[in-house]
């Protein structure tokens, strides 16, 4: 019993230090205040002959102490049409991203001759609720 | 019948001729002619639409004055500031692009292009939005190449302009795509004498009844990547411009020499205020004519000639006539 207690308490005290260990590496990696979120948007369409769009794109962003950044390698561009239907894409795609915006945009034309743009954007800097409605997560 | 064929020769040769010498009588552009043409917000605001337009600012290429004032807007962590990206991108609720013509000399007019950007941001900055952001240079066009010229060096064919009895040839260069590391072109792919068929063209200034020239550019591509910044894009563009003036009444102008002059490297390309096709005829892609003080010559129902064209038609129907008339004397008036 005495010698459970002690390796428990060893188990404790190891356990504390790794803990301050791990908590100065951290440390010296990213100041305290760092998260990060998880950011998408996407912009898509279904019509009733079956022609379809998608533009989409999502990464993660890092926000320490205030300033807000894309972490560029995590961003994904994704885009797509009914090709089989007929449905073409005429523009682009465009496919932007820096640290602060990220977007992918093009101009789909139907079968119909019909044209119009998907668009699908993120940012790093929280946007104001006039834009929340955007369908981009925040 | 001889006479009638030296007549319509006559006639036609005139109407060639009078095309040659009045390059800028019949494009209408003289001192004062002034055009803007815009991307409107949709009625009720921004609410609901997504953010609205975006554009794509090359700052090595915009006016000093006006690059100085930018870079005052960024924060420290740009990505132009910091990792080296080329450009600036934006996003606004209206554009209006605007030219005025400030002086006709000989062969050259010189033309002021601004291009206003309203409630701008910066790179997202949603903490900052710019009212107004304006970017205005005066461009040197030369009317016997329609080229523009800076310092005596060709910097692209007008995309704003063509001349109706000249436009550009398939194939011909319109203008370089800047700020990219390898040289994109954009050129000529196609010219149509009837760009939108029998539709109508709706304007925020007025409908245009067809014929309607358009132009399109051939597909271009781009693509560019750096050590925190990616970009790729590309397409093809299309332009739509008056019969008769060859002035541009719509196009889809994401990319075009004037905005490059500008330093301007893309803007977005579809209203988000009004498109696709209604009883009255097509609302075209992009920006279109908003205001302007050039008199169509197809304007109105008026019935007296307001333009020489107008004259230009009654003549050949004149001729015609007389030409007919000497054929049927000739014939023994039988």
């Amino acid at each position: 019993m005495k010698g459970t207690v002690s390796a428990l308490l060893l188990i404790d005290f190891i356990g504390y230090l790794i803990g301050n260990f791990v908590v100065a590496v951290s440390q010296s990696n990213a100041p305290t205040g760092c998260w990060e979120m998880y950011k998408h948007d996407v912009d898509d369409q279904v019509w009733d002959n079956g022609e379809w769009y998608w533009a989409g794109v999502r990464g993660y962003v890092r926000i320490c102490d205030g300033s807000a950044s894309i972490e560029t390698t995590t961003v994904e561009h994704i885009y797509g049409v009914s090709w089989s239907k007929g449905t073409k894409i005429i523009e682009g795609p465009y496919k932007v991203h820096t640290s602060k915006v990220a977007y992918t945009e093009f101009e789909y034309q139907r079968i119909t001759g019909e044209t119009g743009w998907a668009y699908a954007v993120i940012y790093a800097t929280p946007v104001p609720s006039r834009t929340v409605a955007t369908g981009e997560s925040s | 019948m001889k006479t009638s064929r030296v007549l319509i020769l006559f006639f036609l040769l005139f109407l060639i001729f009078s095309n040659g010498i009045n390059t800028h009588a019949i494009l209408n552009l003289h001192e004062g002619t002034y055009a803007t043409y815009a991307l409107l917000e949709p009625e009720g605001g921004p609410g609901g639409v997504k953010d609205l337009y975006m554009f794509i600012l090359y700052p090595e290429g915009l006016p000093p004055n006006v690059r100085n004032r930018l870079i005052g807007y960024l924060s420290p962590d740009s990505p132009w500031v910091k990792d080296g990206f080329p450009f600036i991108i934006g996003d606004c609720t209206e554009v209006f692009l605007e030219f005025e013509i400030l002086k006709v000399l000989d062969n050259t007019a010189s033309i002021n292009v601004s291009i206003t950007f309203v409630n701008t941001t910066l790179e997202g900055d949603y903490r900052r939005i710019i009212p107004n952001l304006t970017i205005w240079e005066v461009l040197d066009l030369n009317f016997s190449d329609m080229t523009y010229y800076e310092n005596g060096t060709p910097i692209g064919k007008a995309t704003l302009f063509i001349d109706p009895s000249d436009p550009p040839k398939p194939g011909e260069v319109l203008f370089s795509l800047e700020g990219l590391s390898m040289d994109v072109n954009v050129s000529v792919g196609n010219v149509t004498y009837s760009a939108y068929g029998n539709s109508t063209v709706l304007t925020y200034y007025r409908p245009f009844r067809p014929p309607h020239i358009g132009m399109t550019t051939r597909r271009f591509y781009f693509s560019e990547a750096g050590k925190n910044w990616s970009i790729s894009g590309g397409g093809r563009e299309e332009y739509t411009y008056d019969f008769l003036t060859g002035v541009m009444i719509a196009g889809t102008f994401s990319h075009s020499t004037e905005l490059m002059a500008l330093g301007v490297f893309d803007i977005d390309s579809m209203d988000r205020r009004i498109r696709g096709k209604s009883e009255d005829g097509v609302w075209p892609d992009g920006i279109k004519l908003y205001d302007t003080n050039i008199a169509f010559p197809d304007e109105g129902d008026s019935s007296y000639p307001d333009s020489p064209w107008r004259y230009y038609m009654y003549s050949g129907i004149l001729a015609l006539m007389a030409s007919l008339l000497a054929r049927w004397w000739k014939d023994g008036h039988g």
